[in-house]
């Protein structure tokens, strides 16, 4: 390491310096003449005394120092740096030190800390090394110390420098690189203002005592920081998994929503998100994504990215990852990418594709639009986990919204065979209003015709015309619901209600088939919940199941015998006996499964049907031998208890 | 057409139905009566002139069909109009075998409803009519001597009163004071008129 200052014999001036006191008396140790034996041999003691003085004060400094920093706790670590900064200002009667960072091979460095003394303000040239200082930065990065008791000391190639430096009102200035592993990172720089000041070698290497042991205290802190990173990003990752394992799939939604905020605010970035392939492969768009709302003006529009990027799309599709802490880290190809994340004013990413053997499925990513951040490389491997966790979570909801769509589809499917039964039913439900309609509006015509009309009987056709009309209404309501391949309600219930609605329904099957209907509904029934639809699906497949099972029923007279009932205070029950045919054993253990059927036409889906929209309900569906003949089919369902339907 | 006295019967359990109808009914003319059910009607008392039943066939308990059995069970004769709300072809098969006037569809116009009713009510009243009427010789008939009774059956075959007298073993004299007696009590004025009567009365060569 080459020195680049100037030693100078020369003391400070005391009379601008009065906290200078200390210094001056080693200072002027220096000063002395050699012609004078015993006064030299003095001079010398004194001299030694002195140097051992301020060397032992000085290592007492150091000791102090030392200490503090092992002792003090990560947290306030910068805190003691500053702390040590005013310590070696007012120790070596300076007017101002500070500790700054080389952020990069840029010449930028970043103060990280500083002190000067009361009434003094840093000088620019320590505070940046930009294009104005070019051999001093040069200097610096070459691992040279660089410092002059005075501006004019500087060397020619300083010339640029030294403008800069004289305007900045430096007398003198010195500047050591602390290298971390070869490579400096920190520049401790010390200066004074008002008086010029000669850097021995002894004090440049006690400030580089002192600048190491501030490196190694960052250092401390730098390790231990990224070690709580680590520990909090792998937290995060098993947090994350266990969410999603326990999410039900009508969750994945909100708790992917939570999940990226909760990713956003451990990594420390400004937005992330999921980007899923579309059908073709061909473009990539943003189905989920958080932004840090801090800066109002960005707007999570911002992350969609929602036109066709090749580069991009190709790269993730071959399980390359996409990462720049600039944007003109990018490749020429992607200059579209480029200037589409530019718009967006993204200014370093990282995106990870997430793969099931081999192909990409979807993408995970992070992105800066504040900073530019230089993606450390353990976070590739959070981000695909993270991706990974996503992405199955997503895959399990997907796979459930398909069965449940298929279900919901077979489920109406099953409702609109059984509507092809009630064909009779329908047609003799609506036209006995209609033909009501008619005759009253047939009679009032009439009547209306005569010389001296009777007003009161019109007017009474027409009130009896209209609750005709609100009646088919109903109807047309009924069947409509049945029919519509709707969303799935809850509402409360009252089955005698229900029962009797569906009772309408079925009325000219019954009198087709001659079955006779019993019903004994509980008073107070309490209410339950339920979608409409779905219970009366139930209950009409449960007794067009009787009707069929009693056609062949000649001798005993052919009676459903419909019950409500409430034993329990939980729960209700309904209840359907029949005086059909009776089932086997075999029919009786299988009745509610899937494809079991014992008519020739029957698909064998409606008892399957009924019981999972029963149990979806909370409730249990089961049917037993009746005593003389027949079958009871009885379901139970909880009383107003909210479950998920 | 208006027949006089004629009554129209609604048998239907729709209550707002049976208003409809009595009102409809009533604006023409027609006296209405209206019944819930099967066992309600049929604890009304037998119409003592032409009526016509409209009958619903969907009833719980008692459908439209079994009452139409139990009518003609009980003899209690009148032209049926079945009216229901969904037929199909059996049960429409089914009624008119067993005898009904019409077999109508609801809704239906007024035009079609009220022709249907006229002519079931001539129907009626026809059928009262020879009821009537055979209800006078009934009468008639049961005015005669268990004699005249013989001697009028062996008349309508055209036996000569030789051969009455011959097969009754009475005399031709005899036979012939049984034809005066037997013409004045069941007044007739020809032969003819004798044989038709006896016809009608349920006495055949």
């Amino acid at each position: 390491m080459k020195d680049m200052y100037k030693m100078t014999e020369q003391a400070c001036n005391p009379m601008h310096r009065p906290s200078h006191r200390r210094l001056r008396t080693r200072q002027r140790s220096f000063n002395g003449d050699d012609a004078v034996y015993i006064p030299h041999i003095i001079s010398q003691i004194q001299q030694a005394e002195a140097a051992s003085e301020a060397s032992l004060r000085f290592e007492s400094l150091l000791a102090s120092l030392s200490t503090t920093f092992i002792k003090t706790p990560v947290p306030d670590i910068e805190r003691q740096i500053e702390v040590g900064l005013q310590r070696v200002v007012e120790y070596f009667a300076l007017d101002c030190g500070v500790l700054s960072e080389l952020l990069d091979e840029s010449t930028t460095p970043r103060v990280r800390y500083w002190y000067s003394m009361p009434g003094v303000a840093v000088p620019p040239g320590l505070l940046s090394l930009n294009k104005f200082f070019p051999w001093y930065a040069s200097q610096l990065t070459q691992g040279n110390n660089v410092g002059c008791a005075h501006i004019d000391e500087l060397p020619a190639e300083a010339g640029a420098d030294r403008q800069y430096w004289l305007c900045s009102g430096l007398q003198s200035f010195l500047a050591i690189p602390l290298p971390v592993d070869g490579v400096v990172v920190y520049v401790l720089s010390v200066a004074t203002l008002c008086s010029e000041y000669t850097w021995t070698r002894e004090l440049i290497v006690r400030l580089q005592l002192i600048g190491d042991l501030f490196v190694s205290a960052l250092m401390r802190k730098l390790n231990q920081e990224k070690l709580e990173k680590h520990l909090l990003l792998e937290t995060l990752v098993a947090d994350l998994s266990t969410v999603f394992t326990k999410a039900p799939a009508s969750n994945v939604d909100t708790e992917i929503e939570d999940a990226l905020r909760y990713v956003a605010e451990c990594f420390g970035v400004d937005q992330n998100f999921l980007l899923e392939f579309s059908a073709d492969h061909m473009a990539l768009s943003t189905t989920y994504g958080y932004v840090v709302s801090r800066d109002s003006h960005i707007s999570p529009s911002k992350i969609c990215i929602d036109q066709e990027l090749p580069w991009f799309t190709d790269q993730l599709l071959r399980g390359e990852l996409v990462r720049f802490h600039r944007l003109d880290e990018l490749p020429v190809e992607a200059a579209l990418a480029k200037e589409a994340w530019l718009k967006r004013g993204i200014k370093s990413a990282l995106i990870v594709p997430v793969s099931v053997s081999n192909t990409t499925i979807c993408a995970f990513g992070v992105a800066a639009f504040r900073t530019e951040i230089d993606w450390p490389p353990t976070w590739i491997l959070f981000l695909r986990l993270i991706g990974e966790i996503l992405a199955n979570a997503l895959a399990r909801k997907r796979a459930e919204e398909v069965s449940s769509r298929l279900w919901h589809e077979l489920t109406h499917a099953a409702r609109i065979a059984m509507l092809g039964e009630l064909t009779a039913s329908m047609a003799h439900e609506l036209n006995q209003p209609l033909a009501g309609i008619l005759n009253n509006a047939q009679a009032a015509h009439r009547r209306l015709a005569m010389e001296s009309p009777d007003l009161v009987e019109t007017r009474e056709a027409l009130l009896d015309s209209i609750a005709d009309d609100q009646r088919a209404g109903k109807i047309v309501q009924l069947l409509r619901a049945l029919g519509k391949k709707g969303v799935v309600e809850r509402t409360p219930l009252n089955f005698n209600t229900l029962v009797q609605q569906v009772i309408r329904l079925v009325q000219s099957n019954m009198f087709e088939k001659q079955v006779t209907l019993s019903l004994d509904l509980a008073m107070d029934l309490p209410t339950v919940y339920g979608d409409p639809v779905q219970m009366q699906q139930v209950v009409l497949n449960v007794m067009l199941n009787a009707f069929d099972a009693m056609q062949h029923r000649t001798r005993c007279p052919r009676v459903l015998a419909i019950r409500t009932a409430h034993e329990a205070s939980t729960a209700i029950t309904v209840s359907f006996q029949d005086t059909g045919i009776g089932v086997n054993e075999t029919t009786m253990r299988n009745m509610f499964a899937a494809f079991f059927t014992t008519k020739a036409e029957g698909m064998g889906m409606g008892l399957a049907i009924s019981r999972t929209i029963v149990e979806a309900h909370g409730g249990r569906i089961w049917a037993r031998p009746n005593a003389d003949c027949g079958t009871t089919v009885c379901f139970t369902l909880p009383v107003s208890c909210e479950v998920a339907v | 057409m208006n027949i006089a006295d004629a009554v129209v019967f609604v048998v239907d359990d729709d209550t707002l139905f049976r208003r409809s109808m009595e009102r409809l009914l009533s604006s023409v003319g027609y006296p209405v009566e209206t019944f819930v059910s099967a066992w309600e009607f049929l604890q009304r008392e037998p119409p003592t002139g032409p009526a016509c039943l409209i009958l619903d066939v969907q009833m719980p308990e008692v459908n439209g069909l079994a009452l139409q059995e139990l009518l003609a069970g009980a003899e209690r004769l009148m032209p049926i109009i079945f009216l229901t709300g969904y037929g199909t072809v059996p049960i429409s098969v089914k009624a008119l075998k067993a005898g009904a006037a019409d077999f109508l569809q609801k809704p239906c116009t007024d035009q079609v409803l009220l022709d249907t009713i006229d002519r079931a009510l001539l129907q009626a009243q026809q059928a009262w009519c020879e009821h009537a009427k055979q209800t006078t010789v009934q009468q008639y008939l049961k005015t005669l001597t268990t004699r005249e009774r013989e001697v009028l059956a062996l008349v309508v075959t055209g036996m000569l009163n030789k051969q009455v007298a011959d097969a009754l073993g009475m005399s031709e004299k005899t036979v012939k004071v049984h034809r005066g007696r037997i013409m004045k009590k069941m007044h007739a004025v020809s032969l003819a008129e004798l044989v038709r009567l006896a016809d009608q009365g349920g006495i055949t060569p």
